[in-house]
């Protein structure tokens, strides 16, 4: 079992292994660890987190991230391809152009479909080598988040 | 008894809130408009007063409303209807003062050609421009314009249906694609063709009218650093810019002001090049997105002096502004406006509900902020959640008083461009203040978040010790909240 948090579409993999964090719960949602980093010395890091359902977001150093925890068997881990998210609406929008045929050859990076939500194109690419199956949407069609876009030949991660 | 005057504000979230602040300080009761879709919004809970309206964007409604609520004066932020002559008409036909300028105003000034014909006229320079109706001979403006050009809607502004066009034969590809956001957005189709500057900064002026030909400026921001035509970083004053080209912008600036007889505030849109030319974009006839910054160097409360103005206009008073002159510069103002979008997914939209929320504070540190802690934030409205303003005696220690502030920010529920804007104050061209409209676009195209494995390390740690925490595993609510290693208990606690 892998534990992924998914920031931006790039899989961050939480170490099972941790070296020892003391950690110290401060008013006002504040954390403080006291750890020995990489060098040895010892450090103070004040930080943020909040956890909810598989929604994770964390004030670190500085930089604030939101994801999505998930939690992966080995075997799915191993295996490289799009995900079900790759092709599944995330917000609501109109599908303004589909820019490839059914059961066309494309390569990753390659223009899918160009969505379109507050008045701002989206462009639906591909994220891996693959072939589209079946598209699910017709051009104009209005979209709800969740809504699949289309097939792809293969297995789904 | 005495009555206060009452302000009807035209618009939603932060600006409203921010607007009713004011307000009420110089004794001013607020009424806020609400719109369907838009019940959890911040200025609902912030307003004194609200009325509800079928759309931001219903003129007919917006003033019915305001006319309810008994309100004198009507602010209109910005964006919705803040630049639609027909509003400021209906408004006034209604007996009510608009907080703005005059609906002639912004007729000559509203659409890109008539301000740089206008502009012209004042002496104030431009860059070589077009336009072309839907269906039009495209071809033969974009000759007479130059390569690279900037094909953009008509009407409208904020960066939409925009596009960058380098040769003859990209032309009809970037024509559609623009005529169709355009007609989405706007509802006409009509193209305007630019000369495009490579590498320009973008520079704005801060005015404000009397409405009788005189007035002032509040100096200059710069807002070079933009993602699609949309603000990201703002500035006040511009950094790196010599006095001549600053002096020039000024008195360009003013030429036009009392040419036209502005009332109220505005500003003036600049192209800046690498040699110090600078040229007119356009007039923004209302109170922009980063006015806080000039706010900041000049101790000049912006919407203060618009009920100023506005106040005396209803009384037909004509004596002098407790504000006559640019005031004098002290030290340095950054803003960023933090959106819900993510740039390394192309600047999609990323919707949620606010979980949780923690603004920072200290001195010099302003937030105006349009979102609180259970607000879902949807897709039907602006994805800009606040806007992040520090000050501080100068520009080096505004960058680094920035940095601490987004450090200290947080938000969870819903993604956002923190680590985005958090990187810039890192970044060694921003540091050093040389900044131009390619540099996010150029720099950051490929931008990817970026988690130490320390860091996942810690919060790996911090979520075992939740799972803990949650089984009752932790050592209680006791004085000392340090948990143990959830090592120390393996296959205790987790599930």
């Amino acid at each position: 079992m892998k534990t992924l948090w998914k920031i931006s579409g790039k899989r961050f993999e939480f170490p099972r292994e941790a070296q020892p964090f003391e950690l110290e719960q401060r008013p006002g949602g504040w954390w403080i660890a006291r750890f020995k980093d990489s060098k040895g010395v010892s450090r103070r890091v004040r930080f943020r987190a909040f956890e909810k359902r598989s929604a994770l977001a964390a004030q670190i150093s500085g930089w604030l991230w939101n994801g999505s925890v998930e939690e992966l068997s080995a075997a799915s881990s191993a295996a490289q391809g799009p995900t079900e998210a790759d092709f599944t609406a995330q917000f609501p929008g109109k599908v303004r152009k589909i820019s490839v045929k059914e059961g066309q050859k494309v390569e990753a990076g390659d223009l899918l479909i160009l969505m379109e939500a507050m008045k701002m194109e989206f462009p639906i690419k591909a994220p891996s080598a693959g072939v589209v199956k079946r598209f699910l949407v017709q051009e104009g069609a209005s979209v709800s988040p969740g809504t699949r876009l289309l097939d792809w030949e293969g297995a789904l991660k | 008894m005495t009555t206060r005057p009452k302000l009807f504000v035209a618009n939603r979230s932060e600006i409203a809130c921010r607007i009713f602040q004011t307000a009420r300080e110089v004794g001013f009761s607020t009424v806020g408009c609400l719109a369907p879709g838009d019940e959890d919004a911040r200025h609902i809970t912030y307003a004194d007063h609200v009325e509800s309206v079928a759309s931001y964007l219903n003129i007919d409604a917006v003033v019915a409303a305001a006319v309810r609520s008994g309100a004198s004066f009507v602010h209109p932020g910005y964006g919705f209807l803040s630049e639609r002559p027909a509003f400021v008409r209906a408004v006034e036909k209604a007996g009510l003062t608009f907080i703005g300028p005059r609906a002639e105003t912004m007729e000559a000034l509203g659409d890109k050609i008539g301000a740089k014909e206008r502009a012209a006229l004042e002496r104030v320079p431009t860059l070589p421009w077009a336009k072309v109706p839907a269906g039009g001979d495209l071809k033969s403006a974009a000759k007479s314009v130059g390569f690279p050009l900037l094909l953009k809607a008509s009407a409208g502004g904020g960066g939409k249906g925009m596009r960058r066009v380098d040769r003859p034969e990209d032309l009809d590809a970037a024509a559609e694609s623009a005529s169709h956001e355009a007609m989405a957005a706007f509802g006409d189709g009509t193209l305007f063709l630019e000369r495009l500057l490579e590498r320009p900064r973008h520079i704005e002026v801060q005015v404000f009218g009397d409405g009788l030909g005189g007035g002032f400026h509040l100096r200059e921001r710069d807002c070079s650093l933009q993602r699609r035509h949309q603000k990201v970083w703002e500035e006040a004053t511009a950094p790196n810019l010599s006095d001549e080209t600053r002096n020039g912008l000024f008195e360009a600036s003013m030429r036009l002001v009392s040419g036209v007889k502005y009332r109220n505030a505005g500003t003036l849109e600049f192209l800046v090049d690498s040699n110090g030319g600078f040229y007119f974009l356009e007039m923004n006839a209302r109170l922009q997105v980063e006015h806080p910054v000039t706010e900041c160097v000049t101790g000049v409360d912006l919407v203060a002096l618009q009920l100023e103005l506005a106040q005396r206009d209803r009384m037909s008073d004509t004596g002098k502004l407790s504000v006559t002159q640019t005031p004098s510069v002290r030290g340095h103002a950054i803003e960023v406006r933090l959106y819900a979008e993510d740039p390394a997914m192309g600047y999609a939209p990323t919707p949620g509900t606010v979980e949780s929320l923690h603004w920072p504070m200290g001195p010099g540190i302003r937030v105006d902020s349009g979102i609180e802690v259970g607000q879902r934030v949807g897709t039907s409205f602006d994805a800009m959640l606040a806007k992040l303003i520090v000050w501080a005696p100068t520009r080096a220690h505004a960058v680094s008083r920035m940095r601490g502030a987004l450090s200290d920010t947080f938000v969870a529920g819903l993604g956002t461009n923190h680590a985005f804007l958090r990187t810039l104050c890192d970044d060694p061209e921003v540091i050093a203040g040389r900044l131009h409209t390619g540099h996010l676009p150029e720099r950051y195209g490929d931008f990817k978040p970026d988690v130490s494995s320390e860091e996942l390390q810690l919060l790996s740690h911090w979520r075992e010790q939740r799972v803990l925490q949650d089984s009752g595993f932790s050592r209680g609510a006791g004085s000392s909240k340090s948990y143990p290693s959830p090592w120390d208990r393996r296959g205790g606690g987790r599930v």
